[in-house]
């Protein structure tokens, strides 16, 4: 027993060193256009040279030799493509009958490295040899019905990417097994035809039961685990994905089992492998299928090409030729070709590129237009980020913009930038807070002093205005505050000139700040609104005729009647009943400039109200009499005959009245 | 073909590194994905039984011949390998898989065992560089290699501290600005470099490259083209905020997929206007708008009133020429002169029309890196237009024989009337980026070649 086996194992050592040469002459011929001339093939025909004698026949696995029913094991890549090579040509057996010559060992991997078809049309493999002249290596076709005897053969074969699906190589069927190891798709089509009998439900049948051996439905699409494995085959060149192959054969079968093979895998297309086979599929392809599909499949396929093209609408007519794969990549050479080359060979007329477009593109590289483009690109992403935290961090980058430019002094640059994100809606109005908060934040007490600084530069101050309302109404609140508390007489004016140019757009904070108790801050605060022009600060100011102090009572005045100009006519009489001479002061000196319209009216009718302080009549009379209307008369007439207390002063302005109207009557 | 062999091994090396890094040892992706570089090894010591690849400033160096174009594609290796301090990486074939392992694990950094012992070792092999790199593009390979470098820190820096620093990147673009005006035709043939692994960083550099090449067809200056090169390299910086899982997604996106991949090009200007001060707003508007069409349609939606900028479109459709002429895993590449079709269709719509024939008279029929099968059966690359405007044809190089056979590359002027099948450079085994430095091609550059670098 011992020396049988002994035996044995020293014949296998030998049919193995057999293959081995094989395998490298193979590799060499690969590898060289010469391989005749190559020392590694000299060297393995040398080798065959030595195995004198009948040896049993190789059979031929996909990948795979075995001898005496035991695998054998591949001690060369080469080895390995040889069985696979053979293999596709129907190869069974392959039998050294004597050794072959250096053009014989190559004349037979020629025809062995030609197409199947090829060897097909010539009458088979064994054939073709036959023709080539090849004798010393003999070889037997296996019949397609004949590949299910064999299976047991290769039971030790080696791993496959059917083995990853946990079943080993030989557990797969035929099909499956063909598709692992990388085969030709005319080869598994072929097979799952011959397998099935050739009824396209049945083919159909066989397609899907081999593609689901080899792609397990255990990994979910989208699954980590499951998008590393299907990766996996695409890292390395070396072998064709059993996806592709599948992808390839199902091209091969007659539409009725595509048809049907289609629809199964639509219904699985929640799984991660029938899904990639999908992806496989041209649009074209998908197409010429889809009239044969039934309603239900039609709505899989039609919501499986939305998805592709991440469209919400569209029926599959119209999206199909949409989906691009790698068989729609067809030979158009001749007509592209063609086209391209018109339009390359008139590059005057069709190839010219317009006068616009070049000005376009060397206006836009401009460096100064930059800023221009950043406001664009900032325009861009408020309107297209509805992320919060995103959000945020656009907002940080426009903060940290206007922040360098306002340190360089480029009031412009922040000003158009800030412009550009506030204006014509860039953000949804719901982020308007947010913005706000976020711009405000800018402004240090060490910017609002540099910017006041500035302000007072005549160069400089549109652009410190500009920006400082653009950064929104927090801002306004902040120089409010500083209004507030600003010690320096130099700083002050200014201040309140800039808070006053910043009102103009945010004067809410400044309406605010006018009920302030002390009569220094509504005081500049009143200044301030006279000259934002809103016509809201009016009410405001009217409100504040009532503080406590003069100086606020008449700066208020004085705001009204720069909001109001000729309009003010009414504020100024109102303040003629004023407790304190400096505000009627003030008012009357208004009045005398003749500027206003409708004094003598308002002046007459608060005369006959009795809205106007005693010690302001005098002046008022002057008023009228330089007047002279009719209303103005009016008005004379009333204090002439007024009855007053017995005060020397108020008969002498009631005299005063009597001769004005004297005078005018003459 | 060593080269080939190395560039195999580095490839299922950093696929180990990767599964390393997400697997433990013994898992099943990882097991597969060690023997697929033994494999890989196995190849490169078949010949030889011991192979040492040396790591020297910016160059993998295979038995001390440089690896022009794998230190390229492997860049991102080349980095990781060197930062963990490897000089050398000896190959003792056969190589056991146990060693491929224990140096994955130290180039991905979950094992600081250096091997030292065995089949694989590290730092046995002194190499020092020439001082002079023999490379006549060495020059171009490193601005190349310094514009993916930048992009990687700027994306390590964002996905860690969500803020970056623009000068480096303002740097390379500088340095690739000058190689594209000095080595105009070989800087467009490098665009032809399509690194899967590295998908963004590869693709944003091509994109820089075309882009940088319009704007000079379109006579803009230095000036006024550095700011759309840090733009185009940066366009689609914001992918580092999309999840990777989508990123790598090997088939279509689903709606869900599709609502975060559209993000990326706000967060991408967002983080270009946060790192950057003034004059990177164009940078800025370029990755904002670099999916906006033409016509309005496109994303994100900004406004109604206005189409995205001019050269926001030269970047987009140098963005789109580049990325369907790439394969991706659902997907075919496109030949290049399919893909100047796809842009022409949708000139006026989704693409601007002046941009799109600045790109194709840039480019022409047979865009460099073109492979093509012509009438005789020999299958070429095209290199550079014979001139603009003519139908003289182009040049090229042949790379395969009338039998089918890959030969030494030889220069020829291909007529487009020779012209009968455009070839998937996968498909004949040709990587048209790493013709450059090809004896007959480097002919063809002769004008492009740096002084004392001329071949005879």
């Amino acid at each position: 027993m011992t020396t049988d086996a002994t035996q044995i194992d020293h014949a296998a050592e030998e049919a193995a060193r057999l293959l081995s040469a094989l395998g490298a002459a193979w590799s060499t011929y690969r590898l060289y256009p010469n391989p005749v001339d190559q020392p590694a093939f000299v060297r393995a025909v040398d080798a065959l040279a030595s195995f004198e004698g009948s040896h049993l026949p190789f059979e031929v696995g996909a990948g795979i030799f075995a001898w005496n029913g035991e695998p054998l094991e591949a001690r060369r890549d080469g080895v390995e493509r040889l069985a696979t090579q053979l293999y596709i040509h129907d190869v069974a057996t392959l039998r050294l009958a004597r050794p072959p010559s250096a053009q014989e060992l190559a004349d037979f991997f020629g025809v062995i490295d030609g197409g199947e078809a090829g060897t097909q049309e010539q009458g088979g493999i064994d054939i073709a040899l036959e023709a080539a002249g090849v004798f010393s290596l003999a070889v037997e076709r296996r019949g397609l019905l004949g590949r299910q005897g064999e299976e047991s053969d290769h039971d030790q074969q080696g791993v496959g990417p059917g083995e990853d699906a946990g079943l080993s190589a030989a557990e797969l069927r035929p099909v499956a097994e063909l598709a692992a190891r990388g085969g030709d798709p005319a080869e598994l089509a072929a097979q799952c035809v011959a397998d099935s009998g050739g009824d396209p439900q049945a083919v159909a049948d066989e397609f899907v039961s081999a593609f689901g051996e080899v792609h397990p439905p255990d990994a979910s699409y989208g699954d980590n685990r499951g998008i590393v494995d299907a990766l996996a085959p695409y890292w390395v060149d070396a072998q064709t994905p059993p996806i592709v192959v599948f992808a390839g054969a199902f091209e091969h079968l007659a539409p009725a089992a595509q048809s049907s093979i289609l629809a199964a895998f639509l219904d699985s297309s929640s799984e991660l492998a029938p899904r990639l086979f999908l992806d496989q599929l041209s649009g074209a392809q998908l197409a010429a299928l889809a009239p044969h599909l039934e309603e239900r499949s039609r709505d899989q396929l039609r919501d499986y090409v939305r998805g592709c093209l991440d469209r919400d609408d569209g029926e599959i007519d119209e999206l199909l030729p949409l989906l691009a794969a790698g068989s729609e990549i067809r030979d158009e050479r001749g007509s592209v070709a063609g086209r391209l080359g018109a339009l390359v060979n008139n590059p005057a007329g069709l190839l010219a590129v317009s006068g616009e477009t070049f000005d376009m593109l060397h206006d836009g590289l401009t460096p100064d237009n930059h800023p221009a483009l950043g406001v664009l690109v900032l325009r861009g992403l408020f309107a297209c980020e509805h992320r919060d935290h995103r959000f945020r961090r656009l907002l940080r980058i426009v903060s940290g913009r206007v922040a360098a430019a306002v340190r360089a002094g480029e009031f412009a640059a922040a000003v158009a930038l800030l412009a550009g994100v506030r204006d014509d809606g860039a953000y949804p109005r719901e982020r308007a807070p947010e913005v706000d908060a976020a711009l405000g934040k800018l402004l240090s007490p060490e910017l609002l002093t540099d910017l006041v600084e500035r302000y007072s530069d005549e160069g400089e101050s549109e652009g410190v205005v500009q920006l400082l309302s653009y950064l929104g109404p927090s801002v306004a609140a902040k120089l409010v505050d500083a209004l507030a508390t600003e010690e320096s007489p130099a700083l002050r004016r200014p201040l309140i000139e800039l808070v006053g140019a910043v009102g103009t757009k945010h004067p809410q904070p400044l309406i605010a700040g006018l009920g302030d108790p002390r009569w220094f801050v509504a005081r500049n605060l009143a200044t301030a609104l006279g000259r934002t022009g809103r016509p809201e600060a009016v009410d405001a100011l009217r409100a504040a005729r009532d503080h406590s102090d003069y100086r606020v009572r008449g700066e208020a005045m004085r705001s009204l009647v720069r909001l109001l100009r000729e309009q003010g006519t009414t504020e100024l009489v109102a303040a003629l009943r004023d407790v304190d001479e400096r505000v009627r002061d003030t008012a009357l000196g208004y009045l005398r400039t003749g500027e206003f319209a409708g004094v003598d009216t308002e002046l007459a009718g608060a005369v006959g109200r009795d809205e106007i302080a005693a010690e302001a009549l005098g002046a008022v009379v002057e008023i009228l009499a330089r007047l002279g209307t009719p209303a103005a008369v009016e008005g004379l007439e009333a204090i002439a005959g007024r009855k007053f207390a017995l005060r020397s002063g108020d008969r002498a302005v009631r005299q005063a009245a009597k001769d004005e109207l004297k005078r005018l009557s003459r | 073909m060593s080269e080939q062999h190395a560039n195999s091994f580095l490839k299922a090396l950093r696929r180990v590194t990767r599964q390393v890094s997400l697997y433990p040892a013994g898992h099943p992706l990882t097991s597969e994905a060690v023997e697929g570089a033994a494999i890989a090894a196995a190849a490169l010591t078949r010949v030889d039984r011991e192979q040492i690849l040396n790591l020297s400033r910016d160059s993998f160096y295979l038995n001390r011949v440089l690896l022009p174009h794998t230190s390229l594609e492997h860049n991102g290796l080349l980095r990781e390998l060197q930062e963990r301090g490897v000089d050398s990486i000896t190959l003792l074939g056969p190589v056991a898989p146990g060693d491929l392992f224990d140096l994955a694990a130290f180039a991905a950094g979950t094992s600081d065992d250096l091997p030292a012992e065995g089949t694989v070792r590290l730092n046995e092999s002194r190499f020092d560089q020439p001082e002079h790199d023999e490379s006549p593009f060495a020059d171009l390979r490193r601005s190349y290699a310094g514009g993916l470098d930048s992009l990687r820190a700027v994306s390590r820096s964002m996905a860690s501290e969500g803020a970056f620093d623009l000068n480096p990147v303002v740097v390379a673009v500088e340095g690739m600005l000058d190689k594209t005006v000095t080595q105009a035709s070989a800087s467009l043939l490098l665009a032809t470099v399509k690194s899967h692994d590295d998908y963004t960083f590869y693709h944003s550099m091509n994109t820089c490259i075309l882009a940088l090449a319009v704007g000079q067809l379109l006579g803009l200056d230095k000036r006024e083209l550095v700011p759309i090169g840090v733009g185009s390299l940066l366009h689609d910086i914001g992918k580092v905020a999309v999840d990777p899982r989508i990123l790598n997604h090997p088939g279509r996106l689903d709606r869900g997929m599709w609502a975060e991949m559209k993000i990326h090009p706000q967060e991408g200007a967002q983080a270009i206007m946060a790192a950057a001060g003034p004059g990177h707003e164009v940078a800025a508007t370029i990755a904002l708008e670099h999916h906006a069409r033409y016509d309005g349609a496109g994303y994100p939606h900004i406004a109604h009133d206005r189409r995205p900028h001019v050269f926001s479109m030269m970047v987009t459709v140098a963005d789109v020429y580049d990325a369907v002429t790439t394969h991706r895993p659902y997907r075919r590449a496109y030949p290049p002169n399919r893909a100047l079709n796809l842009l022409l269709d949708q000139a006026g719509a989704a693409y601007h029309p002046d941009m799109v024939r600045a790109l194709i008279r840039m480019l022409g029929v047979y865009p460099p890196g073109s492979v093509l099968r012509l009438a005789d059966g020999t299958v070429a690359v095209s290199t550079r237009r014979v001139g603009p405007g003519s139908d003289d044809g182009l040049w090229a190089v042949r790379v395969v024989d009338a039998a089918g056979r890959h030969v030494e590359p030889e220069e020829l002027r291909v007529r487009s009337s020779q012209v009968v099948a455009l070839e998937s450079p996968q498909r004949v085994g040709v990587d048209p980026a790493a013709l450059l430095d090809r004896v007959a091609v480097v002919g063809q550059f002769a004008d492009e070649v740096p002084d004392g670098l001329r071949v005879a």
